[in-house]
């Protein structure tokens, strides 16, 4: 019966296409029938079938009007004629596609009657953070990155969208290695070898090292080049074939809502969440993202761990990410506000100190012991928290050296393709007084990464706490 | 310009043609390898398969091809599809461009103050 409806309803589409791909479809829908059992998938099934039907056929009349008129024009006849064709409609189609849109009618009827009663799931949305040491919220103006006159230059001095369309030259190259001195000089967190970049970016570009004609091995030529000399891995330079908006006064309200989506997708980083035996807890966390959009994600997620006797936080794909939420997924841990960390940036002398909230009501973590897993990859954030919980002993590091990039940055835009992230600020800890710039943190216990979780399970298990 | 039909490269067909760069396949089976591939977010329909497979056989993105061994008889019906040379560019160059758009992102972010 469903085959028959199903066969009729490819009559709506046009005769050239169901001559094509009718067989097939009507194949599909058999496979889909054989394999989807059941009312549930059945009404899926047709569900899916409705909304297939209202985003394809428009697409099917409009893909074959194209096609017709490129035949058209390729043959020399008039532009913007198009043919149409020929012949009327047959009466079975007309008949056919009045009842799909009394039924789509229906629909629409049946939902907005039954719309007003069905609950919308709420979205979780950024909470405030159950802490009171609020991290103060940037001022927008002061966090992002002074404006560097990039759009004047982009209309006198370079590169223009149509100069760039081709190769690259010699003036986009030195217009490009100029500008990022500029910046470098301007902002990079140590003058000194911000001055010694520039020597070896000049002097590579003297060289011909630099000479290659696509813009994205030149932006990482440029990259290696200033690596060289700082051994700072969060400074880059970074081309993009997509021209970046200039507005530099943060994310529009769109660009915020497709990075919450994002963000929901990745959940947060959050890729693993597991009760090993023995009330083992396990969080694998691959990054600390903007704690804004993934504090409710965090507090779910450390929640879920209660009642765990041991914790282990696997960071060994950790990429770093925000210090708030460093602090934020820290507070856990700890019985009441514990000084963490502080950010210190040279040029400004000014210093913010990072502390973890308010023990948190109903955790049960926070006097658990805990674990974490570290690798060579472990960056940036991900090495705070790892750096912060060594240094307040609050943690057994279990793995290897981690990859040792301490600095914070803002991102400057160079012009429309061109931007480099420049470390202005840098952690220094209350306990330590320094950082893990160049070093790593080493961990406790020694390990291949590979091995790290085995262990850390061993220990935990064994782990005697109350 | 037969790029232009297609260019920006509609989401069904770029996950069509990152279904058929693994191997070829049927209607039916590039259907649910776009299921697996996006963890079951996206199931087309018959309607948007066959327009998306029409524009990309017209586009000279995909090819028909004959049914590889495993085929089983009552497969007569089912046409197989492979992904040519230069469906394989234009899924490259749109995976590229999605990786600038989460670079953009990424950058945007930033602002804010983050380790970059």
């Amino acid at each position: 019966m469903s085959e028959k409806i199903f066969a009729l309803l490819l009559y709506l589409y046009p005769s050239q296409f169901r001559r094509r791909f009718g067989e097939e479809a009507l194949q599909l829908w058999r496979d889909r029938l054989r394999d989807e059992k059941g009312i549930l998938h059945q009404f899926r099934l047709w569900i899916d079938l409705i909304w297939d039907l209202t985003s394809s056929l428009p697409r099917a009349y409009q893909s074959r009007s194209e096609t017709l008129a490129r035949a058209g024009t390729s043959a020399n006849a008039l532009p913007g004629l198009h043919s149409l064709e020929t012949g009327s409609i047959s009466p079975g189609v007309f008949l056919l596609a009045t009842i799909a849109a009394l039924f789509a009618l229906g629909a629409v009827l049946a939902l907005s009657t039954i719309g007003g009663k069905l609950r919308l799931r709420h979205i979780a949305v950024t909470k405030d953070p159950p802490y009171a040491h609020q991290i103060p919220a940037q001022n927008p103006a002061q966090a992002a990155p002074e404006r560097i006159p990039s759009d004047q230059t982009d209309a006198t001095a370079f590169p223009s969208e149509s100069t760039m369309s081709g190769g690259l030259q010699a003036p986009e190259r030195k217009w490009v290695i100029e500008t990022a001195i500029t910046n470098l000089q301007k902002y990079y967190l140590a003058p000194d070898i911000a001055d010694q970049m520039a020597t070896a970016l000049r002097t590579h570009e003297q060289n011909g090292d630099d000479d290659v004609p696509n813009r994205r091995v030149f932006a990482r030529l440029l990259t290696q080049q200033m690596q060289e000399v700082s051994h700072d891995q969060h400074l880059r330079l970074e081309y993009s074939a997509i021209p970046t908006p200039a507005n530099s006064g943060g994310p529009t309200p769109q660009e915020i809502a497709q990075m919450r989506e994002e963000m929901k997708r990745e959940h947060c980083g959050f890729s693993k969440l597991e009760m090993l035996p023995d009330s083992v807890g396990l969080i694998r966390l691959d990054a600390f993202p903007d704690h804004q959009v993934c504090a409710s994600m965090a507090q779910s997620a450390m929640k879920s761990m209660n009642g765990a006797r041991a914790l282990i936080f696997d960071l060994r794909a950790n990429g770093g990410g925000d210090p708030a939420m460093v602090s934020f997924v820290a507070t856990y841990l700890f019985q009441q506000p514990t000084h963490l960390n502080d950010i210190y940036n040279p040029r400004a002398d000014t210093r913010q100190e990072f502390w973890t909230g308010n023990a948190v009501p109903g955790n049960t973590l926070a006097d658990k012991p805990v674990f974490v897993l570290t690798s060579r990859s472990t960056f940036s954030g991900g090495e705070e928290f790892c750096y912060d919980l060594k240094m307040l002993r609050r943690a057994t590091l279990i793995g290897e050296t981690t990859a040792g990039g301490a600095h914070l940055g803002s991102w400057h835009r160079l012009n429309a393709h061109y931007g480099m992230g420049i470390p202005i600020a840098k952690p220094v800890n209350p306990i330590s007084h320094t950082d893990w710039e160049g070093t790593g943190v080493h961990p406790d216990i020694e390990v291949k990464a590979a091995d790290a979780l085995s262990v850390a399970e061993k220990l935990a298990r064994e782990s005697n706490h109350p | 310009m037969p790029k232009q039909k297609l260019s920006p490269l509609p989401a069904a067909a770029f996950q069509i043609l990152l279904a058929l760069a693994g191997e070829d396949l049927h209607g039916y089976g590039i259907m649910r390898q776009v299921e697996e591939q996006t963890s079951g977010r996206t199931r087309l329909g018959p309607g948007t398969l066959y327009t998306s497979i029409q524009g990309l056989l017209s586009e000279g993105l995909i090819e028909e091809v004959a049914p590889s061994g495993k085929a089983e008889p009552s497969d007569e019906r089912r046409r197989y599809y492979r992904i040519t040379v230069s469906g394989r560019k234009i899924a490259r160059d749109e995976a590229d461009r999605l990786a600038d758009v989460l670079r953009i992102a990424r950058a945007k972010k930033i602002f804010r103050g983050d380790y970059v």
